[in-house]
């Protein structure tokens, strides 16, 4: 019987790993919109309720990462972007990923119905389980609209930092729901644009890969439309002030130039891409800039 | 890397993770004192 020599053996995960598997660069997004979805919301939360709130989105988000990840470690070692992660590059086995994730998941809701309201938690389980059930194990590696219904699942936030203040669901957190809804596909559709083989060989059926570029450039200019439309709309509702509405129209604009750029692009061989990558980048500052304008706005009435 | 060097290297690994987990419960416990309180303000 031969021993394998210690220098292949696997130690335990480091704790830095664990903070990896939840990815705290996505999570950022994912905090600020709670964040904001909390601080508009008609009525108050005692200071340390809506930290807890805020924390219980962000270790929400974390778990459902963690969970996305120990599902997807086979694709993701195939992929260039991906394949440092914790489990591919095998730095934590499967199990540990899991315990953390399952473990997390129950604690953050648990938590949030404890310090705020259970319709907030009960918001924050489906978030968790969305992301997880439906977009990770059903839709991900079925179909090329896995991030137009998974998308869904990075929409809830804001919702869940309302109704944690008011406890209750009102037209206004429904429509940042749908402005996330809707920014999430031209969002991922532009990335995968330039990161389009990648997905190939993983097998991942995104939309560039099963149906190619130019339907692809289509679709991104067809969903920013009603996105604009959602962006928007909280003004001429009255549920927001002019600060609000002038930055959306002006923001919106913008993102409608530069889809518009994408539809048109025709690369050849080689190119880099500049038009989707500006997207890609631009709608991460497109999404903070609103839910940030949303704030002042409310500061300002 | 030899059984002593792996050994070693576990354990640093073990002790680092466990003094993270100590500093996570011990402000899990300050939250909850501060949870408790800002409910009492409550009601």
């Amino acid at each position: 019987m031969s021993v394998a020599p210690y220098s292949d053996l696997a130690l335990p995960a480091d704790w830095r790993d664990f903070i990896a598997l939840t990815k705290p660069r996505v999570m950022t997004l994912v905090v600020f919109t709670g964040l904001c979805g909390l601080l508009v919301a008609p009525g108050s939360l005692h200071p340390v309720l809506a930290f807890t709130a805020v924390l219980c989105i962000a270790l929400g988000a974390g778990a459902a990462a963690a969970l996305n990840q120990w599902y997807e470690a086979d694709i993701d070692a195939l992929m260039k972007r991906t394949a440092n992660r914790p489990l591919p590059a095998g730095r934590m086995d499967r199990q540990s990923a899991l315990h953390f994730g399952v473990g997390m998941s129950f604690f953050s809701v648990i938590l949030m119905g404890m310090a705020t309201n259970w319709f907030a938690a009960l918001i924050l389980a489906i978030s968790i389980l969305f992301y997880v059930l439906v977009y990770t194990i059903w839709l991900k590696r079925r179909t090329a609209q896995n991030i137009v219904i998974g998308g869904a699942a990075g929409a809830f936030p804001p919702v869940i930092g309302w109704v944690a203040v008011t406890g209750s669901l009102d037209l206004m957190p429904i429509l940042l729901f749908a402005l996330i809804f809707l920014w999430t596909p031209p969002h991922f559709w532009a990335l995968s644009l330039y990161v389009r083989m990648d997905y190939a060989n993983a097998g991942v059926p995104m939309l560039p890969v099963v149906s190619g570029e130019k339907v692809t450039r289509q679709h991104i200019m067809v969903y920013t439309l009603p996105m604009v439309a959602a962006a928007i709309l909280p003004w001429p509702l009255h549920l927001t002030g002019a600060t609000y509405g002038v930055t959306a129209v002006a923001l919106s604009l913008v993102f409608l130039a530069m889809s518009w750029r994408v539809l048109v692009h025709k690369p050849a061989e080689g190119d880099a891409m500049k038009p989707e990558k500006q997207l890609f980048f631009y709608s991460l500052l497109y999404l903070f800039a609103l839910f940030g304008a949303l704030v002042i706005d409310k500061v300002i009435s | 890397m030899n059984e002593a060097e792996y050994t070693a290297a576990v354990r640093a690994r073990q002790l680092a993770r466990a003094k993270v987990l100590a500093w996570v419960l011990g402000a899990f416990v300050v939250l909850t004192f501060g949870i408790s309180i800002a409910k009492m303000g409550i009601h």
